[in-house]
């Protein structure tokens, strides 16, 4: 990491000084330590946040900000100090290092490391996480998101049949209390106004024997959280409609759309799989004598077309099939815990699913190449000084 | 899970059975075995397999354990001067249970604990040891104050409100291996008792054993219980009701059906013939054996061949399962305590090698300070393998699995250190290191109490991950620790002016730290991402920035910002030094600092007794962090330059 000087012997360039700066080992070593200390603060703010919550807060954010005597001061997030970093490692750890054979071990590391952090972009932007679960025999060929959540419109297209109109979370899922958010669509007949987003809350009753939400904080185990929201259905020459939405309600709110009933629901995100996958088997063993858990597994098989193949996934034994990996979850109901059981799978489809796997591969190699190096040199100028 | 149950047991045993025993505490205590156990005894004992935490053991282990959580040492002292064994002590509870519950061995470490239960301290000591008798007017109350304070979050839980939780949980066991055998001395008189007399004209009492080996015909003879029974059987039934209550606690019969797992408690033989009318007839014969054998405790050389003659039949009942095996070799393991002999080895080298300081020139010093370092490496080593290859297992799969594997690759760093530089520094470093990490090892099973090899959960059950990620990041953390203590004695050095102005010692402390930071970062690194690629394959994910993760990412950072910034001149010796000390932290911090948290998915391995250690560390270290900032200055000022800015 050299310091760039102008050709004509004057003051570095505007680009130069950008570069000297986004090279430096001052920079690197700043990054890094806001980066330990925003670990560090994230952890303990699990306690008291939640892990999802706390990792929305500190680890997939650009910012993040800490009150000092009342001033909201804005902290980097990990987001924009890994993005930060990656620069440094192009710019400093690739570009401007001095390439010889001294450094092909570090320089092998830095391409390592930028493939973990291209890994991690990828995976932050492409990937999807939700799960299956169901009983032997059953099928499915959808999954459902654990934490994403999405408003279902269904309009009446004839015959009892629906369309359905899918709205993200996206617009909504970050609302704070008193923020509103309006869906509106050139497809649809109506507006329809979110006037409070809860990422987990009770539907309760009150005395009069109205529904209304009780507000909760974010659990990190995805089944114990119920999103909810309070919403405003306006239609042109209608008079306004108000209801309440909330996930895992058996049936939608159904409304007038200039005299046709549309239903409304809020339901957990979810995703098509390419195939569908049948459980076949599940397995649940204990060590004798005591619940601690030695075998979870489940025996399945992909269905596709007049295709028929069959995985068996274990604990660290997932199943891996066209960008898909489904690994063991969970399972239940545990409270009966010898009856008939439920298997559930997580299933992620992350592109860059193996590229961590590859990029330590790289990483190993390129630090092993630097110790070895500096290790034979050690040991030389050790014999060297006793024989002297 | 499984702790929680059992200690809910616990509770619920301290307050019924608490009056049972009342009326031994009002009788004075006797000496009931008036010679010591036969060796031979006690090493059959020693091989009884037992299944308990969900693998089978030698009862020895079992034994051993126990009275580590009880007595906080392996032996117990009699009033008559006798030292028991874990293995002599636990057949005293067996067969002598009146002259084994005035051992003065339960600890109490806080006498402020004896007065909460409404019970007077002996003496003035802080820390005492009691017998159960002189505990047992305080059970009541105890199992009151355990179950409030265990209800209550550990973490705002005062260090006297602990050591009653833990009392009310160890306690318990003792009343129950202490009424362990009651199934096997309670004899039914058969006179007046109508139906008896039917089933056994010819004797004039019965045991347990023999009603339930005619159990159907007794139930026949009932009118399978449409018959009213008379009140002398129904008190027999009571009282092999209330003898079960005791004798679940340890499950020493192997089932006779190979396709079961499960070992059978007394208990349980007796629940499965008088509730499911099953009636196995080998394992009612093996009760019987321990019922002639409480008839024989008056005769120790009777008694002792009749144990001799139920391990062997309890042993080759195990082997035809394929379970024996490991007992025996588990308990060579042990008794050759390779790790206790390790920690001499490693004690008589660093005083070798201090004598190596004082004597610079004496090869004798020298090479015996060498040897006895390879000695206690060599036992450590062993140690590990044997566990190993005991477990089925790589070394590093617990706690405490991970402080010997630490100690063992510090001390072969230092060693080899010393072979290329040779100048008896990292030898001692060696032996330092290797005491050290060797009484951390065995303080760490003290605290515990628990068997250290136990089974693993589904998740961790995985020989390949556990072979490259765990021993990979606890080589990072090995060298962390290594880094920091070599740094150590960088700073105090600096600080009071130890070899000063020699600056080729500094310069070899500083470029030592600095090999070893680097050796940590290669294995830091790659093991937290083969932590991620393994969580990517068991959770769905690479990272989920969960505590765990987040402790071996700061280690990572840790190392990368010290490397940097030595490349980059903002760190010269005494940086590197100062930045080695907060990489120990970041290891304690990672290792043990995060489980404490009490959130993640990586929540094996919490415990709450290093809570404390955990956090006279940190005040302990960042004092020396700040020393070293010190230590720069006073250097500074003596060498007369000038301070930045």
């Amino acid at each position: 990491m050299s310091t760039n000087k102008n050709k004509s012997g004057g003051p570095p360039s505007v680009f130069g000084r950008i570069m000297d700066t986004a090279s430096s080992f001052g920079t690197t070593c700043i990054i890094l330590i806001f980066l330990m200390v925003l670990t560090f603060r994230g952890t303990y703010a699990q306690e008291e946040l939640g892990l999802v919550a706390a990792q929305q807060k500190y680890f997939d954010s650009l910012f993040w900000m800490v009150e000092v005597l009342s001033l909201r001061i804005p902290m980097p997030g990990a987001f924009l100090l890994l993005v930060l970093l990656a620069i440094n490692l192009i710019c400093g750890g690739i570009l401007r290092i001095r390439r010889t054979g001294a450094t092909l071990g570090i320089l092998i590391t830095h391409f390592g490391m930028l493939f973990l952090l291209a890994a991690g972009l990828v995976s932050y932007r492409y990937s999807d996480r939700g799960f299956v679960q169901f009983y032997p025999g059953e099928i499915e060929d959808t999954y459902t998101s654990f934490h994403l959540a999405e408003i279902v419109l269904s309009e009446p297209i004839g015959d009892g049949a629906v369309r359905e109109h899918l709205i993200s979370d996206d617009g909504f899922s970050s609302m704070r209390p008193g923020d509103q958010a309006t869906v509106a669509d050139a497809e649809l007949p109506f507006e329809l106004i979110i006037d409070r987003y809860y990422p987990n809350c009770r539907p309760q009753r009150d005395a009069e024997g109205e529904l209304r939400l009780d507000g909760r904080p974010f659990e990190d185990m995805a089944s114990g959280n119920i999103s909810g929201m309070i919403v405003t259905l306006q239609v042109s020459g209608q008079e306004a409609q108000h209801g309440v939405l909330w996930t895992g309600e058996r049936h939608p709110w159904t409304v007038d759309v200039n005299g046709e009933p549309w239903t409304i629901g809020l339901r957990r995100r979810v995703y098509d799989l390419p195939w569908a996958v049948r459980l076949e088997k599940f397995t649940k063993e204990e060590h004798p004598g005591v619940s601690m858990p030695r075998v979870f597994a489940s025996d399945v098989t992909r269905l596709q077309g007049d295709v028929e193949q069959g995985f068996h996934i274990a604990m660290n034994e997932p199943m891996r099939y066209e960008g898909y990996m489904l690994s063991q979850n969970n399972w239940g109901p545990q409270h009966r815990p010898d009856g008939r059981l439920w298997s559930m799978l997580e299933v992620s489809r992350n592109p860059s699913d193996q590229w961590p796997k590859y990029a330590c591969y790289v990483i190993a190699v390129g630090l092993f190449l630097h110790m070895l190096r500096k290790l034979r040199l050690h040991v030389k100028r050790q014999t060297k000084a006793r024989t002297a | 899970m499984k702790l929680s149950i059992r200690f809910v047991l616990s509770l619920m045993f301290i307050g019924v059975f608490a009056a049972a025993h009342v009326q031994a505490s009002e009788t004075d205590a006797t000496r009931e075995r008036m010679q010591p156990w036969p060796e031979e005894t006690l090493r059959s004992a020693e091989l009884i397999p037992v299944q308990e935490g969900g693998r089978v053991k030698p009862l020895g282990t079992l034994a051993s354990f126990l009275l580590l959580r009880l007595n906080g040492k392996r032996s117990v002292e009699t009033e008559w001067g006798e030292r028991l064994t874990p293995t002599a002590w636990l057949l005293d509870c067996f067969f002598y249970p009146d002259q084994a519950s005035d051992y003065r061995m339960v600890q109490v470490i806080d006498y402020r604990v004896l007065e909460s239960i409404g019970l007077e301290r002996r003496g003035s000591k802080r820390s005492d040891r009691y017998s159960l008798r002189q505990l047992q007017p305080g059970f009541e109350r105890l199992r009151e104050l355990g179950q409030t304070f265990s209800q209550r979050d550990s973490k705002v839980r005062n260090a006297l409100e602990t050591q009653v939780v833990n009392l009310s949980r160890v306690l318990p066991e003792l009343l129950l291996v202490t009424s362990y055998l009651n199934f096997a001395r309670v004899r039914h008189g058969v006179e007046g008792v109508p139906e008896l007399e039917v089933l056994f004209p010819d004797d004039t009492e019965v045991s347990n054993v023999q009603i339930l080996e005619k159990f159907e015909e007794l139930r026949a003879n009932l009118g399978n219980g449409t018959i009213q029974a008379s009140p002398g059987l129904l008190e027999a039934f009571g009282e092999i009701s209330r003898s079960m209550d005791y004798s679940h606690y340890i499950s020493l019969l192997p089932p006779t059906d190979p396709a079961e797992e499960e070992y059978l408690s007394p208990s349980d033989v007796m629940g499965r013939t008088m509730q499911l009318g099953v009636r196995d007839a080998e394992q009612l014969e093996t009760l019987r054996s321990f019922e002639k054998l409480f008839d024989q405790r008056d005769d120790l050389a009777a008694l002792g061949a009749g144990i001799q003659e139920l391990q062997g039949e309890l042993a080759a009942r195990a082997d035809a399962r394929g379970e024996f095996k490991k007992v025996e070799e588990e308990v060579a393991f042990y008794q050759r305590d390779w790790f206790f002999r390790s920690l001499l080895a490693f004690i008589a080298a660093f005083l070798a090698s201090v004598a190596g300081f004082l004597m610079p020139r004496s090869k004798l010093v020298y090479g015996t300070a060498w040897g006895l370092a390879l000695l206690g490496e060599g036992l450590l080593v062993a140690g590990i393998v044997i566990r190993c290859l005991l477990r089925d297992r790589p070394p590093v799969t617990t706690p405490y699995e991970a402080i010997l594997f630490i100690v063992s690759v510090a001390v072969l760093i230092c060693l080899f250190v010393e072979y290329t530089r040779r100048n008896t520094l990292a030898l001692g470093f060696a032996a330092l290191t290797g005491t050290l990490g060797m009484f951390l090892s065995l303080w760490n099973e003290t605290m515990e109490g628990v068997d250290t090899m136990q089974p693993l959960v589904a998740v961790l059950d995985s020989n390949f991950w556990l072979s490259i990620h765990v021993t990979s990041i606890t080589l990072g953390y090995c060298a962390g620790v290594l880094a920091a203590l070599v740094a150590h004695l960088y700073i105090f050095g600096k600080l009071f002016g130890f070899k000063r102005g020699n600056k080729k010692y500094y310069a070899d402390l500083s470029r030592m730290i600095y090999g070893v930071l680097c050796f940590g970062l290669l294995f830091s690194v790659v093991g937290t991402i083969l932590g991620g690629v393994w969580a990517n394959d068991s959770w769905g994910r690479f990272w989920g920035w969960d505590p765990k993760e987040n402790g071996a990412l700061m280690l990572c950072l840790g190392y990368l910002v010290i490397m940097h910034g030595r490349m980059g001149g903002y760190l010269r010796e005494h940086g590197v030094a100062v930045g080695a000390v907060g990489v120990g932290l970041i290891v304690m911090w990672a290792f043990w600092g995060v489980n404490l948290i009490g959130v993640g998915l990586h929540s094996y391995g919490f415990t709450e007794t290093k809570r404390m250690a955990t956090q006279v560390y940190y005040a302990t270290e960042g004092g020396v962090v700040l020393l070293g900032i010190l230590a720069w200055y006073v250097d500074r000022m003596r060498s007369g330059r000038a301070l930045p800015g």
